[in-house]
């Protein structure tokens, strides 16, 4: 949580704004330009909340064949600081432990289309051992297999999360959490990562394909919640080639419940969905 | 009779020194073989599936000298020192999905070794035992032809590296975590170099640390004995559910 807004944080926020807002505001002086560009208003000192969202920059017209013209997905500004403390990854392992279902969407061209959209399905079951604890996740989440147009493998387009297995452990000297997640295929991709608030954020390249891609993994587990969410990013060239969001919805807490009963809970997994462009038929 | 035996002796010894000598002296084959680096995918990925099995552990470690030299005054040898203890444990490793990713669950245990100074009563830790439990995961890092190893102990700690094999050993390298060396020397490493022979019943692990780039040492070796093999034990990863029962 925020510890107070001071004033060298607004200063930052502010740099930051500017410099974000500065090359549309230079572009809007410009005659071809028809649709005004609001102006730098980060630049006066203002009690913001801790985290702020900036909105998509306004989609400027050009000409046709004008190749400049590029749009910003997602801004997102934050006054939070990051994380490595032991004291404070511990109870984010143990609010991942237990069995899920799995629920949520792949975009496997990273635009949001709805053509590129699958729904997927499946599970998760995540054990703690040792005393911190180290935590093993075991994933099986599915999705329909994707070929492109020429019937070409497309990135992500046939599932090898199916299982997937991802070790989670204690950097040390507090450097943050170690992952290591290795697919149907045995391709192994692990990173250090931190925390923000609920929120563990993992960096690392990607295995087995081009350079300049990276995969960034973000996890959040509230307190008393359910519900983890977990999304993973492709980008190729800091541009957004797919991004994966799933779901977990916790069915069983780990291990107390089989200890008591001797069966897992109810499995209350959705009934399996399909491509999101056929629903709309 | 008898000089006339001797002196034939005498004659077959000089004949036999004689073609001796006439004969070049063949010189001894030595053949040296190097281990190959193994860099091919398919190769390792090979390499990768022998670790699989359910394997009983034994082996020693050993963090100085097990055996005092008794002084040249004479008298009873010295005790032996808790410098060396032994290793018992087991581990059990399944294969992830259809591809050569290996999963490992281990509880290794050896008797927890410390220094202790009688004169201030100070304890110092040497070496933990921390491996019970732990888990390892093993996965293929295609573009630089490594295996990617990650070990997390009994502690919660993880241990990350990237290992490479030549011949039949891998070895892989990671940052030594917290331990006592760790927090004084600039620079640490934990070794781990395991050998694996194709279908042997037997895999040999070495735990070592490195401080410098020239200075290594080997603190534990164990030996792990094939208990089923692989067909026996379950080929892909179970559901937890089924691993309970």
């Amino acid at each position: 949580m925020s510890t107070g807004f001071k004033r060298k944080d607004a200063l930052k926020i502010s740099t930051i704004a500017l410099a974000l807002l500065l090359p549309g505001a230079m572009y809007a002086a410009t005659p071809a330009a028809q649709v005004p560009v609001a102006p730098a208003k980060a630049a006066t000192p203002a009690t913001p909340p801790a985290t702020q969202t900036k909105p998509t920059q306004p989609k400027v017209s050009s000409k046709p064949g004008d190749k400049t013209n590029e749009e910003l997905n997602q801004v997102t500004i934050s006054a939070e600081k990051p994380t490595r403390k032991v004291a404070d990854l511990i109870p984010f392992l143990r609010r991942i432990l237990g069995e899920y279902s799995v629920d949520g969407k792949v975009d496997l061209g990273g635009q949001g289309k709805p053509d590129e959209r699958w729904s997927v399905y499946g599970s998760t079951n995540c054990v703690g051992f040792g005393v911190a604890p180290g935590v093993q996740c075991e994933l099986n989440i599915k999705w329909p297999p994707v070929p492109g147009p020429n019937a070409e493998d497309v990135m992500s387009g046939i599932t090898a999360m199916s299982p997937t297995m991802v070790l989670y452990g204690l950097e040390p000297d507090e450097l943050g959490i170690r992952y290591l997640q290795v697919n149907s295929r045995g391709l192994a991709e692990g990173a250090t990562g931190y925390m923000i608030d609920d929120t563990v954020t993992f960096k690392t390249p990607c295995v087995n394909t081009a350079p300049g891609c990276e995969r960034i993994t973000k996890i959040t587990a509230r307190s008393d919640s359910k519900i983890v969410d977990m999304q993973i990013d492709t980008e190729v060239d800091y541009k957004l080639a797919a991004r994966f969001t799933f779901k977990l919805r916790r069915i069983a807490k780990p291990q107390e419940d089989l200890s008591a009963t001797g069966k897992p809970a109810a499995d209350t997994r959705p009934a399996i969905p399909t491509k999101e462009g056929e629903k709309k038929k | 009779m008898h000089r006339l035996l001797t002196t034939g002796v005498l004659v077959a010894a000089a004949l036999a020194c004689g073609v001796a000598g006439a004969q070049p002296h063949a010189e001894p084959e030595i053949e040296f073989k190097a281990a190959l680096p193994v860099t091919e995918p398919a190769a390792i990925a090979e390499w990768l599936k022998r670790l699989r099995g359910r394997f009983k552990y034994d082996g020693m470690v050993q963090v100085g000298d097990c055996v005092m030299v008794p002084s040249a005054a004479g008298g009873p040898p010295p005790p032996p020192t808790d410098n060396c203890q032994g290793i018992k444990g087991k581990s059990d490793c399944v294969g992830i999905g259809d591809g050569p990713g290996v999963q490992c669950i281990l509880n290794v245990i050896w008797q927890d070794i410390f220094h202790v100074n009688y004169e201030d009563g100070t304890v110092t830790e040497v070496l933990v035992s921390y491996l019970d439990p732990a888990m390892e995961l093993y996965g293929v890092d295609p573009r630089n032809s490594a295996v990617t190893r990650m070990m997390v102990d009994n502690k919660g700690r993880g241990e990350n590296g990237s290992g490479f094999i030549k011949g039949d050993t891998a070895k892989f390298k990671s940052r030594c975590v917290s331990t006592v060396v760790s927090q004084t020397a600039e620079e640490c490493f934990r070794i781990v170099r395991i050998e694996a022979k194709p279908d042997a019943r037997l895999l040999y692990v070495w735990l070592g640390t490195q401080y410098e780039p020239a200075s290594e040492t080997t603190f534990a070796t164990m030996a792990l004995r094939r208990v089923t093999t692989d067909e026996e034990s379950a080929p892909t990863l179970k559901s937890a559910a089924q691993r309970r029962k």
